[in-house]
């Protein structure tokens, strides 16, 4: 009883209920940390314009203990904070605090010409959106003493990214010449950087406010840059990879499919402490960006150097390994690992469903050609090709066959530029080197001979109301049929994932689109086993599957631990 | 040999609440030509730090040994400016506050010109005031270190408790034979359905086995006097003795009583019975003779007797209702309402297993009041627009919790207020909401207002929470706003400001010259009435005197 007046309290939140709280331990004595999220204290009772049953002003009613607060010895306040981890027990804790910057120091003398020439302006929180504010303001007016600061929220780039890079902290560091710092930080959430710096769709680009102005920051040609730069210091000797970690957990963990989602997964659990193995089918690591993207999007020296980083972290990748019905995801477990990451991609096209697909040869799937180009066949796939999609594989498989020799190559998309799915600046390059690109046209029958590929029928289509995926849908228009010479055909309609490797009694959910069911966490319907990538999502993007990778690599931490 | 006076004043333009209303380089400038006035500085925010740092420096460098501020109200921002004069060495009672806010821009914002002609008028009366003010030093008295709980229900328990598991000395007085309250007179306490008894006994052996609390059953306050820090109390027992306590802090948990049913809905203690009745058949199994139950919602209640709700009958009768239908499953059971008190997330969850389990609830207006007749209940269902005949062996009545007629007596011995129902007023329902006007004593549980047992006990923690800051400090200190005698000898005894005096901060005492007022500082709120009445005018109010005062009315006048 006698230490009671000696006592340090902490009081999360600083509207009415955390001052008076706050004024009652103080006046007995305790020393008071009071802790609000909010630049000011006050909380939702300041907003009130006048408080029942009284109907005097509120704040007028509640300034008193404001001033209180601020002025007694025992209470120290710090705002714009939050309490980020508590530990301990009753009587000792131990409390972390993150405070948030103000952005305004104590120079300031409160004259208010920031605000009046402050050109931002988002909506006004505190006076619940319904006007708008400055960047820089006093959140509340009436609170003492007025505290200007820069409340910032996530910039929308940091925002629309998938693994939410700090993409405004690198590009500062970047601008400030801090070139590997930057690396750091693009790091801490993607461990392919020079990966993405060639080929990420970069939806941060798009969303980028700068892009309304001009144009949008080259945040994805930046960290390029740095991931470049890098490179060469390290192969000038100038710089080393970072040393590493130790396999303190003692636990063994096996990835399936050396794809960006399975990297991710290795790289982030090797951090931690896990030892890991990838088991990759194909003779060469990287998935679908080694089997699918062509070199000259990504030179395989870029894919080789990343995964060399990923293997100095201790992550063991067996190529040519693949898991089928003679090495079971269940033989895994028997090995000794406690858990596994199944991504496999989406390696299976899928069929056209138009007569003729299985009659002639000539026929052969984007996905089927790609990889046989990149593991080095360069024989040109015919003379006359087409190609039908479009998404990015249709505009790389057109490229790919343009390149290796093809006299004429045509995509064939039943919708019209606007809708396509594949990078802009991709398509354009295709038309730039002769892709011809038919827009508005779908196959309606292949046409051959003598057991080979001749042609295709198409016909003309319009677009007519959105459908379920926010695209107008296209309407073949009657009586538009035209025919195509060709002795190529090659479908780029979308890829499945190939389950055709599990054994029996597998016991995984699958989805009706042959992808595995996962929960939010990542995590399939059997315990330890975990899914992530294009084989949930269908084919998607390298960032996505990144930010899968994380979100299953957190979530088998957990489940380890 | 009196000090030359030199006056500073500060101009707030409150950013654009005074300054875009009325000309305040005027009013600064005006300000120079006062009398005393050797310092004028004008502020955008007075009270933001740099304008704070002004009236510091302003002091510092400029020997002033008076502070005028013009700006708001003294309500939000007097502790501020009185803290700075304090922190720049000057006595905090040597400021004046002009408010050209409120009582000025914000209510001319029409008339410019007029307006700061005004302003000007109440920075003269300002100053001139500020050249009468005296220097004086806050009033600190001892505090003895022990608490009187009044009343021995669950609220009185739960405080004395958490006051005496703090260290603090605890007596607590019921007037009863037995500590317990109303909870001991219920079957099962809502909503985890504890045993009411073994609850409320656990609570007593507690008490009853704490060191730190004396227990006194069947005693009553007698007389109560003196101040915080320092109260002296009388009780008495029924065995006639005299007790006398010297107490530092008050906690008033008298609790209220059920309002007794004689007169409404045919009541007669056997088919028509209330609550309590309910909770004791209950506990003795007596209700498996009965099948159909009615249940009476605000009865006596809300109506132009007694306008408030009571709050605690929705949840105790569906809290009965469904321990009813636990025992007796077949039991049948309306429950006829006006409207359904079920707020948060545990009662309205309560409320919908009730509908589950098939209880009925049955819309009624006060305008068609259920009639109780042989065996059945005829109630006009607002919601279907129709008379329903609804069968019924037992029915029970909720009445409304009331406040004991003690009350008055008790309130008055304590000199604190009542509400116009009769339960205790708090200070102010949302600053000090367990506290009374009168310093050093606490309201909590059902003699405040209906509550339950939840609600009592948070109260009860609160009260002891707020009374400990006193006992913990072992002082207290107010504000030297006080009246006093000033002319000692103009004073005839007469003692119409110890009667009229609403904080018990005069008593009468002997002197050589005869009986004389006097004032108890550390009670004094500072209120004036004394002065007012005093018609020998010998009490005069230190910091509003007549001569301050005077001085202001001159000022307003002299133009």
């Amino acid at each position: 009883m006698e230490n009671s007046n000696t006592g340090t309290v902490i009081i999360a939140g600083g509207g009415i209920t955390g001052i008076r709280s706050a004024l009652e331990l103080a006046n007995s004595g305790f020393k008071v940390y009071l802790v609000e999220k909010a630049p000011a204290i006050g909380g939702t009772f300041s907003q009130l314009s006048s408080a029942y049953p009284d109907d005097k002003p509120a704040f007028c009613r509640f300034a008193p203990d404001i001033n209180a607060v601020y002025r007694h010895p025992n209470i120290k306040i710090i705002t714009n904070a939050e309490i980020s981890r508590v530990k301990g027990e009753a009587g000792n804790f131990e409390v972390k605090v993150v405070k948030n910057p103000l952005r305004v120091n104590e120079n300031c003398t409160a004259c208010g010409d920031c605000m009046r020439v402050c050109p931002i302006k988002p909506y006004d929180t505190f006076n619940e959106g319904l006007i708008l504010r400055t960047a820089i303001d006093i959140h509340n007016s009436t609170a003492y003493p007025f505290l200007y600061n820069i409340e910032k929220e996530t910039p929308i780039c940091v925002e629309t990214c998938p693994v939410h890079i700090n993409i405004r902290k690198y590009i500062g560091l970047i601008a400030e010449g801090k070139f590997l710092e930057a690396l750091k930080v693009i790091r801490e959430r993607n461990p392919l950087p020079a990966i993405c710096g060639r080929v990420c769709n970069h939806p941060c680009e798009d969303a980028c406010n700068r892009g309304k102005i001009d144009q949008p920051v080259a945040i994805d040609a930046l960290k390029r840059f740095v991931a470049d730069y890098e490179l060469k210091l390290r192969k000038e000797g100038k710089s080393f990879l970072p040393k590493p970690p130790e396999k303190s957990k003692h636990i063994k963990v096996a990835v399936v499919g050396a794809g960006p989602a399975g990297l991710t997964v290795a790289h982030d659990l090797a951090l931690k402490g896990y030892d890991c193995t990838i088991y990759e089918a194909a003779p060469v690591p990287g998935g679908m960006l080694w089997l699918g993207i062509p070199e000259y999007r990504l030179p395989r020296d870029i894919i080789e150097v990343e995964v060399d980083y990923i293997k100095h972290l201790g992550v063991d990748i067996k190529l040519n390994t693949p898991i089928n019905k003679d090495f079971t995801i269940d033989d895994l477990f028997k090995k000794g690992y406690k858990a596994v990451f199944l991504g496999i991609g989406a390696h299976k096209g899928l069929k056209l469903r138009v007569p003729g697909e299985d009659d002639y040869e000539g026929f052969l799937d984007c996905v089927v050609f790609l990889r046989r180009v990149n593991l080095g066949d360069k024989s040109k796939p015919g003379k006359k090709v087409i190609v039908i999609g479009g998404g990015n594989s249709a505009i790389d498989s057109a490229r790919t066959a343009l390149r290796l020799g093809s006299d004429e190559v045509y995509i064939l998309y039943r919708r019209s530029r606007k809708e396509m799915p594949a990078n802009p600046w991709e398509v354009e390059e295709a038309e730039r080197e002769g892709v011809k690109i038919h827009y508005l046209a779908a196959p309606v029958k292949i046409l051959g001979s003598n057991g080979k590929v001749t042609g295709m029928l198409c016909t003309k289509m319009r677009l007519g109301k959105l459908d379920a995926s926010g695209r107008r849908r296209p309407i073949p228009v009657e009586g538009s049929e035209f025919e195509v010479e060709a002795d190529c055909i090659i479908p780029a309609i979308s890829q499945r994932p190939d389950i055709s490797f599990l054994h029996e009694g597998h016991g995984l959910e699958i989805s009706r689109w042959d992808s595995f069911v996962i929960d939010k966490n990542g995590a399939t319907n059997r315990p330890g086993i975990f899914a992530g990538g294009d084989d949930v999502t269908g084919p998607a993007t390298v960032i996505e599957a990144i930010a899968a990778g994380h979100t299953a690599a957190d979530s088998m931490d957990r489940y380890l631990s | 040999m009196e000090e030359k006076l030199r006056i500073g004043v500060f101009v707030c333009n409150c950013g654009t609440n005074i300054g875009g209303f009325l000309d305040v380089p005027e009013v600064a400038e005006y300000s120079k030509t006062l009398p005393g006035v050797v310092y004028v500085k004008e502020n955008l925010f007075t009270c933001s730090e740099s304008g704070v740092n002004e009236i510091k420096e302003g002091i510092k460098n400029n020997n002033l040994n008076r502070v005028v501020v013009a700006a708001c109200t003294p309500l939000t921002h007097e502790p501020t400016f009185r803290a700075a004069c304090e922190e720049a060495g000057l006595n905090p009672y040597l400021f004046e506050f002009v408010n050209i806010r409120e009582q000025c821009s914000w209510v001319h914002k029409n008339e410019r010109e007029e307006a700061t002609q005004k302003a000007k008028d109440l920075v003269r009366m300002g100053v001139a005031r500020a050249s009468k003010l005296e220097p004086k030093d806050r009033i600190t008295a001892g505090v003895i270190p022990s608490a009187l709980v009044i009343g021995g229900g669950i609220s009185g328990l739960s405080a004395a408790l958490s006051l005496a598991n703090r260290g603090f000395k605890v007596k607590l007085i019921e007037k009863e034979k037995k500590l317990g309250g109303l909870v001991k007179s219920l079957y099962k306490i809502y909503p985890e359905n504890i045993n009411a008894e073994e609850y409320i006994n656990q609570k007593i052996n507690e008490v009853k086995k704490n060191k730190n609390i004396n227990v006194f059953t069947s005693t009553e306050i007698k007389n109560v006097g003196g101040y915080i820090g320092n109260y002296k109390v009388k009780a008495e027992n029924d065995k006639g003795n005299e007790l006398n306590f010297d107490i530092g802090v008050i906690i008033v948990a008298t609790g209220a009583k059920t309002l007794s049913p004689e007169g409404l809905f045919s009541y007669d203690g056997k088919k028509v019975i209330d609550m309590l009745q309910l909770e004791d058949k209950l506990k003795n199994d007596g209700i498996s003779q009965y099948k159909n139950f009615v249940m009476i919602l605000c009865a006596g209640s809300r109506n132009n007797e007694r306008v408030y709700c009571s709050r605690i009958c929705c949840m105790s009768a569906i809290k009965n209702a469904l321990l009813i239908k636990e025992k007796n499953p077949e039991s049948k059971i309306f429950i006829l309402y006006r409207d359904l008190q079920a707020y948060g997330t545990t009662n309205e969850e309560t409320l919908r297993r009730a509908k589950i389990n098939g209880i009925r609830f049955v819309n009624y207006s006060l305008n068609k009041l259920p009639e109780v007749e042989d065996n059945t209940v005829r109630v006009y269902n607002e919601i279907l627009g129709k008379e329903l005949l609804i069968p019924a062996d037992l029915i029970i009545l909720a009445t409304p919790l009331v406040a004991p007629e003690d009350n008055e007596n008790l309130s008055k011995k304590l000199k604190v207020t009542l509400d116009e129902n009769g339960f205790y007023l708090e200070a102010h329902i949302k600053l000090r909401p367990l506290d009374f006007s009168t310093n050093g004593i606490y309201v909590c549980g059902t003699a405040h207002w209906p509550a339950s047992t939840e609600e009592s006990t948070t109260q009860a923690l609160g009260a002891a929470a707020r009374s400990s800051i006193h006992l913990e400090k072992k002082y207290v200190m107010v504000e030297p706003i006080v009246s006093s005698v000033y002319y000692e000898d103009e004073c005839r005894g007469c003692g119409l400001c110890a009667s009229l005096c609403p904080s018990n901060a005069i008593e009468m005492v002997e002197t050589p010259k005869g009986v004389k007022a006097k004032v108890i500082e550390v009670a004094c709120r500072g209120c004036g009435i004394c002065g007012a009445s005093c018609y020998r005018h010998a009490i005069r109010m230190n910091h509003f005197s007549d001569e301050q005062i005077k001085a202001q009315i001159r000022a307003f006048l002299e133009e």
